[in-house]
């Protein structure tokens, strides 16, 4: 009977506040992203990250791939399908993708007006032709689609640049870390919006696309208190996270996050770098984050990484 | 200290019968905002009614079958279909309603107000119980608007009259699965057929009848207006006190 009236004051407070999209399918679950297990591949445009992760053929006609873009300030697209090739042309692929998952920037609408993060079904499949340029061990050069094509270059490759534990590198491997954060935030129905109060006093999990949950879970209506748990969460090669990160508001998204998130950066022929990201130097106004992220590589020196765009940025971090 | 003869009548002379006195105007915004006490405001109204008026007025008053509140309890059965414009889907929720309907004189406001226990939900031929999909779940049917009573005999009775409609719906997904919920407002009517016995105990008559509604609704604040368009319909028996 609690939860009733917890669930009739929710929908009277959200629907006289805010918006929650479109209507959901009867019975729709939460959860529903494809496990990817292969090659991450990542391309950089103007501090806009492309991942590419391509599970291998193992055989078959057609593979399960994942494509994530996530700009600047916070936006993340991420598409999943299968890819498949031409038969009289090894060079040409076919993307065909049936599902996004989007986080939209909407930094500068109220809490109340946001959309946030959603599932799209693509029917028909979106399909994206692409021509493969080049192709090493470590580098794909893609042409042709937008939606995929770019200069790739292999995660784990890249992260071997990331050495020591200074405030660069230790700046270099939050950053890195931080997309898949911002990743998983993609996949969680209703993140960033009014949306996140059908969690409310539940706890729900969420899988990662290479391995991992991360699980999200409300409690206070109108002072909202946002926990994200990670477990082991990779969505790409080269970074898994383990920690929490709490955000305490009120009902127009002001307040603060706290907590601690882990994360371990994979590198090729190097061991892994363990870090640490304090989220207590992090303001929240409006649902956005301002102030700083204290974060700590290595065991090293404690430094504050500012909120907002990357610096350095991943362009030389990664050496793109 | 009685009336005073030269004093003008009070108004709810100069009204007529069926028109609505200040008084009871108070009347009927409390008893739409808190049912129970419509009940208890309705009767001081009827007091300085008694005090104030000529004793002609009151027996006149009291001889119009169509006059008073009518408090009633009613079961119904409850559908609500609407089209999303997004995907375009098709939704419909059959469920049992349990209502409190309120009505006042022979023409006047009433509420339709209405707790929705969802059985079965559809989409796009899909069909789910809705006991397997979500937990805690439930919905309010408020209708509220201006109705007229005609009488057919001395104790059949028919009324109907147009208003506002809001169909509330807030279904709490099982583990892993997302939470269904809709806020849909609209214009929409009613129409009851009452069967009203010459038993009165206690100066209460009693009644039974029948109860239709339908809703139109247009717009859904909480979905971002993703509704194309919705009908809900209300059907069900009623059984009610007709108070003086």
């Amino acid at each position: 009977m609690r939860r009733e009236a917890i669930g009739a004051a929710a929908l009277l407070g959200v629907g006289l506040l805010a918006c929650l999209g479109p209507y959901p399918n009867v019975g729709e679950k939460l959860d529903q992203v494809d496990l990817v297990n292969g090659t991450s591949y990542i391309a950089l445009d103007a501090g806009a990250a492309r991942i590419l992760i391509l599970a291998p053929f193992d055989g078959g006609s057609a593979a399960p791939f994942t494509r994530i873009d996530e700009q600047q300030p916070r936006a993340v697209q991420t598409l999943q399908g299968t890819y498949f090739g031409d038969a009289t042309n090894r060079l040409s692929v076919t993307f065909s993708s049936n599902a996004l998952f989007s986080l939209p920037n909407e930094a500068s609408k109220p809490v109340s007006d946001r959309t946030g993060a959603r599932r799209t079904e693509l029917s028909p499949p979106l399909q994206s032709k692409v021509r493969i340029d080049a192709q090493t061990e470590d580098l794909l050069d893609l042409s042709g689609s937008t939606d995929i094509a770019g200069h790739f270059l292999a995660l784990l490759g890249r992260t071997a640049l990331i050495t020591g534990n200074d405030a660069t590198a230790t700046a270099c491997a939050f950053h890195l870390a931080n997309l898949a954060v911002e990743s998983s935030e993609a996949r969680i129905p209703g993140f960033n919006s009014a949306g996140m109060t059908q969690y409310l006093n539940r706890v729900e999990p969420f899988q990662g696309i290479l391995s991992g949950t991360v699980s999200v879970g409300l409690v206070g209506l109108f002072s909202p208190v946002v926990t994200t748990t990670y477990t082991h969460y990779a969505d790409f090669e080269g970074v898994a996270l383990d920690g929490a990160q709490v955000s305490s508001t009120n009902a127009s998204g002001d307040g603060a996050l706290t907590g601690v998130l882990g994360f371990r950066i994979q590198r090729r022929g190097l061991p892994d770098l363990e870090g640490q990201v304090d989220y207590r130097g992090v303001s929240l106004t409006g649902g956005n984050e301002s102030g700083d992220y204290l974060v700590r590589l290595d065991g090293g020196t404690e430094y504050a990484v500012p909120t907002g765009r990357r610096v350095p940025p991943l362009e030389e971090c990664l050496g793109l | 200290m009685g009336p005073d003869p030269g004093a003008p009548e009070p108004e709810v002379a100069r009204e007529g019968r069926s028109g609505m006195r200040r008084p009871q105007w108070w009347a009927v915004v409390l008893g739409l905002v808190l049912p129970g006490a419509g009940i208890a405001v309705a009767h001081p109204v009827e007091t300085q009614e008694a005090t104030a008026a000529p004793a002609e007025a009151e027996a006149s008053t009291k001889a119009d079958p169509r006059d008073g509140w009518r408090h009633e309890f009613s079961p119904a059965w409850h559908m609500a279909t609407f089209w999303s414009k997004d995907s375009g889907s098709h939704y419909t929720f059959h469920s049992l309603s349990i209502g409190y309907l309120m009505s006042v004189n022979a023409a006047g406001p009433f509420l339709h107000l209405s707790w929705v226990i969802p059985l079965q939900a559809r989409q796009d031929g899909r069909v789910h119980s809705v006991s397997s999909l979500y937990q805690n779940g439930g919905g309010v049917d408020l209708l509220l608007g201006w109705q007229w009573r005609k009488t057919v005999t001395t104790e059949i009775e028919f009324e109907g009259g147009p208003g506002l409609h809001m169909n509330a719906l807030n279904l709490g997904g099982k583990p892993g699965l997302t939470n269904f919920n809709a806020l849909q407002l609209g214009p929409g009517g009613m129409t009851i057929l009452r069967w009203r016995p010459g038993w009165r105990p206690h100066k209460v008559g009693w009644t039974v009848g029948a109860v239709g509604a339908l809703g139109i609704d247009l717009f859904d604040p909480l979905r971002s207006n993703d509704l194309r368009i919705g009908v809900t319909l209300r059907m069900g028996v009623l059984l009610g006190v007709d108070l003086p």
